[in-house]
């Protein structure tokens, strides 16, 4: 195995362990709405693993790269957000 | 052993392509999430009507098989053509599976007499998974494209694929995306 391989399984377990997390967070929140918060926070950074590790964006230009963060903690925020406003 | 690389570096224009469609996601979730505010009981209720279940498996196919394409393009870089055929054919595979599971479960909200139509939760529901699953099928024919290019490689054409890393970069985009649809969709409301 090359440590590309290495990087890239150990990027499929962290994923995989953060879905069952989120749908454990969601099944014994007790209705909380914080947990929402946890749950967006985990899909954040789930999408820039994939981002960094399976698309390779770390080697985009800057105001790419930081798009592309913009993007994925500005969606979890606006959802997280809106749920807490809202309830 | 390695003998030459195969994939060329991704063409800029991908990545332009990925923002955009993104952003356009974007603008989705935020239209839903307002629409959500406005009628927080019924949108609770109605997702409550989803298959969890169903919904996290999705998650999984995806992320195994954008793993898998992503260790393909890895052999491919080091000039395994063979092994990036087969580790590309096996993405392929475990990504199909989401077509029959999301079909499964559209097959079973038709059956439970649910539509688009039902209430905006679903009207929403029905928008935002078809438009993702639009982009799924595209996927699905990269891949395909993407595996016959690696064949025709294995047979011994020696030219750089430029589009390969450009068609896994597609394929993760609809990993990507899916990974903010299911919690909005599948998992706000607390259980």
């Amino acid at each position: 195995m090359s440590s590309s391989e290495n990087r890239l399984i150990g990027a499929w377990a962290l994923l995989i362990a953060a879905s069952l997390s989120s749908f454990w967070t969601n099944s014994h929140s007790g209705g909380q709405v914080k947990a929402v918060a946890v749950i967006m926070a985990i899909a954040a950074i789930k999408v820039v693993v994939v981002l960094h590790r399976f698309m390779g964006a770390g080697r985009l230009a800057l105001p790419m790269r930081l798009y592309f963060y913009v993007w994925s903690f500005g969606c979890a925020a606006m959802i997280a957000g809106a749920v807490g406003f809202s309830g | 052993m390695p003998d030459t690389q195969i994939a060329a570096p991704p063409p800029p224009g991908i990545w332009t392509f990925i923002a955009a469609d993104c952003a356009g996601f974007g603008i989705f979730f935020a239209v839903f999430m307002s629409e959500r505010m406005n009628n927080p009981v019924l949108f609770d209720k109605s997702a409550r009507l989803l298959d969890l279940r169903l919904g996290l498996t999705n998650t999984l196919i995806l992320i195994s098989s954008s793993w898998l394409v992503a260790m393909a393009l890895s052999a491919a870089d080091a000039g395994r053509v063979r092994k990036a055929k087969l580790l590309m054919m096996g993405g392929l595979a475990v990504g199909s599976c989401f077509a029959v599971l999301k079909m499964t479960e559209y097959a079973h909200k038709f059956a439970a007499g649910i539509t688009p139509t039902t209430n905006d939760f679903f009207s929403f529901y029905f928008i935002l998974t078809g438009v993702h699953f639009l982009h799924y099928l595209i996927g699905l024919v990269v891949l395909i494209a993407m595996i016959l290019a690696l064949h025709r490689q294995g047979n011994g054409a020696s030219e750089r694929i430029p589009w390969l890393e450009a068609g896994g970069i597609y394929w993760h985009m609809v990993d990507l995306l899916w990974l903010f649809l299911f919690p909005m969709l599948y998992l706000l409301p607390l259980r």
